[in-house]
């Protein structure tokens, strides 16, 4: 009998509670109630780290993890959420939004919103996805090679391959993408 | 996915209709469903308390409970992987009660019985999708 909700995306059947004054309040409470626990022990477990390790990052005890993690006991503090964003490395948003905003946002819920990657980590998937479109030829510098992969030259590129001699391709390219990415390029300064 | 009987009725409303009190479903329901939005996401393997527990007991292997607590009752619906890879199934809502004289008392009382039951009886003639 697969006749029921079919027809419903996720966006849809939250845009429909929301558009209850009495649900939307709900919903807003029982997102923020059990999805900061269930996202900080995605991180946590994306990372490998057990509650003790994650404990010992944030200068605190293997219990305060455990209770963070616990939708029932879990009441974070503002600077204790900047402090567990500093410690995986991501960003934190709080701020006020329209419910359109917040539709979006749950409705287009992904693994990769849920068990945010770090900065670094980020940086070296976009940088793999750059580079798996560009044609390297044989006998480029590395110069060349990253300006390809990266699709336009700047000055730290340059600041960047004159590490060679202690660094290899990968240790440039991942150590520091985010810094090419954001540079302007020559034609850009021009 | 949500367990659906011969005649069509979908195990979570039924649920929702007939045993959680008027007052307390749209509560109840949006913290179901905000609990298996932020889970879905976790592999399999990390699904655990304390939002989600296996059943003990040989009798109901592979039937787990979303702790489904809203205004300090209890909610447990119970459910199982399958019928696909990655899918998971709200078989029947329940209520746990207290030990009693050292058992758990659950309403419906044939909550697990049933949960298994329907378990044997999954594929896709028997399930909808739930949308979250």
């Amino acid at each position: 009998m697969k006749t029921m909700s079919l027809n419903m995306s996720s966006k849809s059947k939250i845009a429909r509670d929301v558009s209850d004054p009495e649900q939307r309040h709900l919903l807003i409470s029982a997102q923020i109630r059990n999805g900061l626990p269930l996202q900080l022990r995605a991180m946590r477990e994306d990372r490998g780290w057990t509650q003790t390790k994650l404990a010992e990052r944030l200068g605190t005890t293997q219990n305060t993890v455990s209770r963070l993690e616990n939708p029932k006991t879990s009441k974070p503090t503002i600077t204790t959420l900047k402090r567990i964003a500093e410690v995986f490395d991501v960003a934190l948003i709080v701020k006020f939004a329209p419910f359109s905003e917040f539709v979006d946002s749950v409705g287009g819920m992904s693994i990769k919103s849920v068990a945010v990657p770090s900065y670094d980590d980020e940086s070296r998937e976009k940088l793999k996805k750059k580079s798996s479109t560009a044609a390297f030829a044989f006998g480029d510098t590395i110069e060349t090679q990253i300006n390809k992969a990266v699709g336009r030259k700047s000055n730290l590129l340059v600041m960047a391959s004159s590490q060679e001699n202690t660094l290899g391709l990968n240790d440039v390219v991942f150590g520091g993408v985010s810094y090419y990415m954001d540079a302007p390029s020559d034609a850009e300064v021009a | 996915m949500k367990f659906v009987s011969d005649s069509g009725r979908d195990a979570v409303e039924d649920w929702l209709s007939k045993q959680v009190p008027i007052g307390e479903r749209k509560g109840v329901r949006i913290e179901l469903e905000a609990i298996l939005r932020n889970l879905r996401f976790l592999k399999a393997e990390m699904w655990s308390r304390p939002q989600f527990d296996w059943l003990q007991g040989e009798h109901c292997q592979g039937i787990a409970e979303l702790i489904v607590d809203y205004r300090g009752i209890p909610w447990r619906p119970l459910g199982c992987f399958g019928p696909e890879p990655d899918q998971y199934t709200l078989l029947i809502g329940a209520r746990k009660d207290r030990k009693r004289k050292g058992k758990v008392q659950w309403e419906p009382e044939n909550a697990i019985q049933t949960a298994i039951d329907r378990r044997k009886m999954l594929d896709e003639n028997h399930v909808a999708e739930y949308v979250l």
